[in-house]
C-alpha cells in the first residue's frame, strides 16, 4: 500500500473549499421523444409488465435509452452497439402488433431508434468537446457512469486535445482516488457521480446532462446540522435545471427510467443460471454481490473472517497485493480472481503436498463427512451442546458448517479439533489427523504465498495504467498452473447478503448489460 | 515465552491516575506543539490549517468530556488520509502535557499494584531497559514499604514508592528466565519527544500505558501513514520522527512495549476483544468501523471521521444525527475562535 502524499490530500481540502460547478443540458430532441413513448407504452401496460415479451422489450428499450445518455460518442459508434438494438425493436414491433394492440406504440420507438441511428448525432460528445477545447489548463478528465465504453471514448477523445490539454478517461469509481484534476467534465447528471460534488477533484467541474435527465446541485454536506467554512460546504454552481421543466418532463416521462442504478436482483437471477453446481444443496454461504468492471460480477463470501485479495496498483513490490477483509472492501478498489482455467490455493497446496495430497485429502474428508452426517442425523442445536461439553469451546453453526465445507481446514485449537473427533468417533485418530491438519495447513499457507509473490511478480512487469481506464487486467501464471487471473475494478457492491452455494463464490459471471443496467 | 490470554484485559495496565480528577491540562502547551510540529511538502512546513484542526479536535474530546457528559463529534472530509492520526495526536499530546508525574500517582499506582495477587504479569521500566516479570507482594525493608517482583526463577528484586510508575501490568502471560537479565531497551525516547511535552512528562509518556487514542478503521492504510515523518526544527536543524513514535502506537508482538495509543481494524478479530478495553478517546476512520463497532464504547468521547468520496458515509451521518437527536441537551458548540478548515463539516453533541 502506497503512503499518500500530505501535499495531495492538503489539496483535496483546498479543491473542497473552492470547486465551481457548471451544469450543461444538452437537448436531443429524438432521444426526447423515444423516452416519452417509452413512458406512454409502459404506463399503457399495466398488469402485463412482467410478461416475459414486454419485460424483454422494455430492458432493451431502456438500456438503448441510457447508454445514449451517458455515452459521448455518435449514436451509430460501433461500441454502443445501438443496430441490434434497433433491429430487435422492429422484430418486437412486428409480434406486438400481432399479439396485442400496443403494436404502433412499439412500431413508432422502433421508428426513433432508426432514426436515432440514421441522424448520427453525438450532443453530449459535442457539448464536452467545446468544454475541454475552451480551456486553457493542462489536465482535464472526462469521467462516465460506468466503464465500459471508457476506451472507446478515449480513443474518440485522443488523450491530447488540439489545444494540448491532457485528457484521461475514467468511471465514477475513479472520484475515490486521490488524483486532482484542474477539470473534471462528467456526463450524465450528478446522481452517477456521488461524490462529484461532496469531495470534487478539481477546481472545475462541468456536468453535461440530457435535458431529459434533470439534474440539480446535490447537497455537499452529509450531516443534518453541521458548521463548515462558508454554508454547509456550499459549492459555487450555476446552469441547473430549472425546477419548472423537471416538473413537466415528469408528466411525460417516467424519472424511474432514468434512474442511474444497479438491479442486483437481474444480476443474481444471472448468477444463479450460470454457475449451477451439483452440490448447491449442501453447503451454503453468506454472500455480498460485487459489480466488476467489464460486465463481471461474483459473489464473495460474507462470512466473519473471510478476506479476499487485492490490488493495489499504486503501492509498490511486496505491498501491491494483500488480503482484504470482505467488510473493508469498497467500489474503485481491484479484487484478484482466477478467471479461466487453473487452480484455486487448495490445488496449488495439493501440489506442494505432491503423493501425500490423496491421502491426506481423502481423510480430512472422511471426518468432514462423519460431521457433516452426524450434525444432520442428531440435529444442529443437540450437536453444538454435545460438541461443547466435550470441549469445544468454539462451538457454533456457523463454525460446524465451515468445518464440514471443503474449502476450510479445520478447527483452529488442537483442543477443539479433539472435541469434534471425539464428536463424530475418530477419538483414537486424533493425533494422527491433527498432524495431518498441520501439514494441510502450511502446504495452504505455500500456496498462498507463493500465489502472491508470482502476482506480486507479474505485477511488477505489468502495464497497470490500463487497469484505470477499463478496469481490468488478465494476468498468467503457468508456473503455478493457476489459470488466467484477473485483477478487476469493484464497480458496486450489493447492500444485502445472499445465501448461495460455497461453490459459486469467487467465480466471476458474465452479465448482460441491457439485463442490469437501469 | 509469552502468551496470549484470552481475555484482554489492558485497561488495567494503564496508570489508573492518568486523567485525574481537577487537574488542568495545558492547552497553551498543545497549541506551542502544534506550531512547532512541521510535515514534508516540497520542503519542511508548518502543519495546515486542517492538519492543526484534527489535532485540536482529538485535545477537545479528551479536555470537554467529563464522566457525566462525553463529546461526541462527527466530521465529514473530502479525503480520509491522516484525519484520525492528527486526531489521536491531539488526545496523545493531549493526556502528555496534563500528565505529569506526581507522588500521589506514584502512591496510588504503588498500593493498587500492591493490592494485585502474586504472580500478575508486569513488565518493569528501568532506566533504559524494560525487564519483564510477575508481582510477587510486598515487603518492609528498612522501614520501607517495598513492591516485590519475581524477574526469574528463584530471583526477586524490590521497588520503591517512587519507582513504580514505571511497573506496568500486563494483558499476557511472562514466562521466567531461568536467570536474572538486563531486559530489553525501552522503546525509544526519541529526541523530538521532549520538544513537544514538558521534560517531567517524558519519562511517564514513554514508560507507561495509557490508550489516550484507539483508532478504528483500515488498520493497514492507518499503520502505513503512521510512518509519515514530522519534523521540530531545532536551532539549525530538525528533529524528524515518524508518527507512530509521536502516537506511541502499540505494537502487536512486542509485549511489554509501552504505548500510548493502538490501531485496530474494523475486521480484526481484536476489534471484538476490545469491547473491555476504555480508552480515553475512540476515533473512527470511516462510515463502515463507525457503523459497526460504535456501540462498544458507549461511555468513551468519539470522533467519527466520514470521507465523503466513499460509500455508506450517508448512513453513518444519519445514525449519529439521530444519536444528536436523542441527545438535545447535550448542544455543543464548536469554539468561537476555532476557525472550520476548508472543505471541513463538522457536528457534535454530548452524550
Amino acid at each position: 500500500m502506497s503512503v499518500p502524499d500530505l501535499l495531495t490530500v492538503d489539496d483535496l481540502y483546498a479543491l473542497s473549499g473552492g470547486a465551481q460547478f457548471a451544469w450543461h443540458e444538452v437537448v436531443y430532441d429524438r432521444l426526447e421523444s423515444f423516452a416519452a413513448k417509452l413512458t406512454t407504452l409502459r404506463r399503457s401496460l399495466v398488469g402485463e409488465l412482467d410478461d416475459p415479451f414486454w419485460q424483454q422489450l422494455t430492458a432493451t428499450a431502456r438500456s438503448g435509452l441510457w447508454i445514449l445518455a451517458g455515452t459521448p460518442l455518435p449514436a451509430s459508434h460501433q461500441a454502443i452497439s445501438l443496430a441490434a438494438t434497433a433491429e430487435r425493436l422492429r422484430a418486437m414491433s412486428m409480434v406486438a402488433a400481432e399479439i396485442s394492440m400496443h403494436g404502433p406504440i412499439v412500431s413508432a420507438l422502433a421508428e426513433d431508434m432508426e432514426a436515432i441511428l440514421r441522424e448520427d448525432l453525438d450532443p453530449l460528445g459535442d457539448s464536452a468537446r467545446s468544454i475541454l477545447d475552451g480551456l486553457t489548463e493542462e489536465r482535464a478528465c472526462l469521467l462516465l457512469r460506468w466503464p465500459r465504453r471508457a476506451s472507446a471514448v478515449q480513443a474518440a477523445f485522443g488523450t491530447t486535445r488540439p489545444n494540448g490539454l491532457k485528457l484521461t478517461v475514467g468511471s465514477a469509481s475513479a472520484l475515490r482516488e486521490l488524483d486532482t484534476y484542474d477539470t473534471i467534465v462528467a456526463i450524465g447528471p450528478s446522481t452517477g457521480f456521488e461524490s462529484l460534488i461532496a469531495a470534487p477533484r478539481a477546481r472545475d467541474n462541468h456536468i453535461v446532462h440530457l435535458r431529459i435527465t434533470p439534474d440539480r446541485a446535490r447537497k455537499a454536506a452529509v450531516f443534518a446540522h453541521s458548521k463548515s467554512k462558508g454554508q454547509r460546504l456550499q459549492r459555487q454552481v450555476k446552469g441547473v435545471t430549472d425546477e419548472a421543466w423537471a416538473e413537466q418532463l415528469r408528466t411525460s416521462v417516467d424519472g424511474e427510467l432514468l434512474e442511474a442504478r444497479t438491479e442486483w436482483g437481474a444480476i443474481a437471477s444471472g448468477g444463479q443460471r450460470q454457475t449451477q453446481h451439483e452440490d448447491d444443496v449442501e453447503d451454503f454461504v453468506q454472500a455480498r454481490l460485487v459489480l466488476l468492471a467489464t460486465d463481471l460480477a461474483v459473489y464473495i463470501d460474507a462470512e466473519e473472517g473471510s478476506s479476499n485479495w487485492v490490488l493495489d496498483p499504486r503501492a509498490q513490490g511486496d505491498e501491491r497485493v494483500r488480503l482484504e477483509g470482505w467488510r473493508e472492501l469498497i467500489p474503485g478498489m481491484f479484487l484478484v480472481l482466477r478467471t479461466e482455467g487453473g487452480s484455486n490455493i487448495a490445488m496449488i497446496a495439493d501440489r506442494i503436498l505432491g503423493r501425500e495430497a490423496t491421502r491426506l485429502r481423502g481423510d480430512q474428508q472422511r471426518w468432514k463427512d462423519a460431521l457433516r452426517r452426524a450434525a444432520r442425523e442428531r440435529g444442529m442445536v443437540t450437536a453444538l451442546r454435545e460438541l461443547r461439553k466435550l470441549g469445544c469451546g468454539v462451538a457454533s453453526e456457523q463454525n460446524v458448517r465451515n468445518w464440514t465445507s471443503s474449502s476450510t481446514i479445520a478447527p483452529g485449537k488442537p483442543s477443539d479439533f479433539a472435541a469434534v473427533m471425539r464428536f463424530v468417533g475418530f477419538d483414537g485418530d486424533t493425533d494422527g489427523l491433527w498432524k495431518q491438519v498441520l501439514t494441510i495447513r502450511n502446504a495452504h499457507r505455500q500456496a498462498g504465498q507463493q500465489l502472491r509473490a508470482a502476482l506480486i511478480s507479474e505485477m511488477g512487469r505489468a502495464d497497470l495504467s490500463s487497469l484505470t481506464l477499463t478496469g481490468r487486467l488478465d494476468v498468467e501464471i503457468p508456473a503455478l498452473g493457476a489459470g488466467t487471473l484477473s485483477v478487476l475494478r469493484i464497480e458496486d457492491i450489493s447492500p444485502d447478503e445472499y445465501e448461495i452455494s460455497r461453490y459459486r463464490v469467487d467465480e466471476p459471471f458474465s452479465i448482460e448489460e441491457a439485463a442490469w443496467h437501469a | 515465552m509469552v502468551s496470549f490470554s484470552s481475555k484482554p484485559t489492558y485497561h488495567r495496565a494503564e496508570v489508573s491516575p492518568s486523567r485525574p480528577e481537577g487537574r488542568v491540562p495545558s492547552s497553551r502547551q498543545l497549541i506551542r506543539s502544534i506550531e512547532m510540529l512541521h510535515f514534508q511538502g516540497s520542503d519542511w512546513q508548518p502543519l495546515r490549517p486542517w492538519m492543526r484542526f484534527f489535532v485540536e479536535l482529538g485535545s477537545m474530546l479528551s479536555t470537554e468530556s467529563s464522566e457525566a457528559k462525553r463529546l461526541v463529534i462527527g466530521v465529514s472530509v473530502p479525503a480520509r488520509p491522516f484525519a484520525v492520526l492528527f486526531a489521536a495526536l491531539g488526545s496523545v499530546l493531549m493526556d502528555a502535557v496534563g500528565n505529569g508525574e506526581t507522588s500521589q500517582d506514584a502512591s496510588a499506582h504503588f498500593n493498587y499494584l500492591a493490592s494485585l495477587p502474586a504472580g500478575t504479569p508486569v513488565s518493569w521500566h528501568r532506566g533504559t531497559n524494560t525487564v519483564l516479570g510477575q508481582l510477587a507482594g510486598t515487603r518492609d525493608l528498612t522501614g520501607q514499604t517495598v513492591l516485590m517482583i519475581k524477574t526469574a526463577r528463584g530471583f526477586k528484586q524490590s521497588c520503591s514508592v517512587g519507582a513504580c510508575l514505571g511497573i506496568q501490568v500486563l494483558d499476557e502471560d511472562v514466562q521466567l528466565p531461568p536467570h536474572p537479565g538486563k531486559g530489553r531497551p525501552v522503546r525509544g525516547r526519541i529526541p523530538l519527544l521532549t520538544e513537544l511535552i514538558p521534560a517531567q512528562a517524558v519519562f511517564s509518556f514513554v514508560s507507561q500505558n495509557a490508550l489516550s487514542a484507539l483508532m478504528i478503521g483500515t488498520a493497514s492504510q492507518i499503520t502505513i501513514e503512521a510512518e509519515t515523518g514530522f519534523a521540530v526544527p531545532k536551532g539549525s536543524h530538525l528533529l524528524v520522527a515518524p508518527l507512530e513514535e509521536l502516537l506511541r502506537i502499540r505494537r502487536t508482538g512486542h509485549p511489554g512495549g509501552s504505548y500510548r495509543s493502538s490501531i485496530v481494524g474494523s475486521n480484526s478479530p481484536r476489534a471484538a476483544k476490545l469491547k473491555n478495553v476504555e480508552p480515553h478517546v475512540v476515533i473512527f476512520d470511516g462510515a463502515l468501523p463507525y457503523l459497526r463497532w460504535h456501540a462498544s464504547w458507549p461511555t468513551a468521547p468519539t470522533l467519527v471521521v466520514l470521507d465523503r468520496s466513499q460509500p455508506h458515509g450517508d448512513e453513518a451521518a444519519a445514525a449519529l444525527d439521530q444519536e444528536r437527536s436523542l441527545y438535545r441537551s447535550g448542544k455543543w458548540q464548536l469554539d468561537s475562535d476555532m476557525n472550520i478548515p476548508d472543505g471541513i463539516e463538522v457536528t457534535g453533541y454530548y452524550r
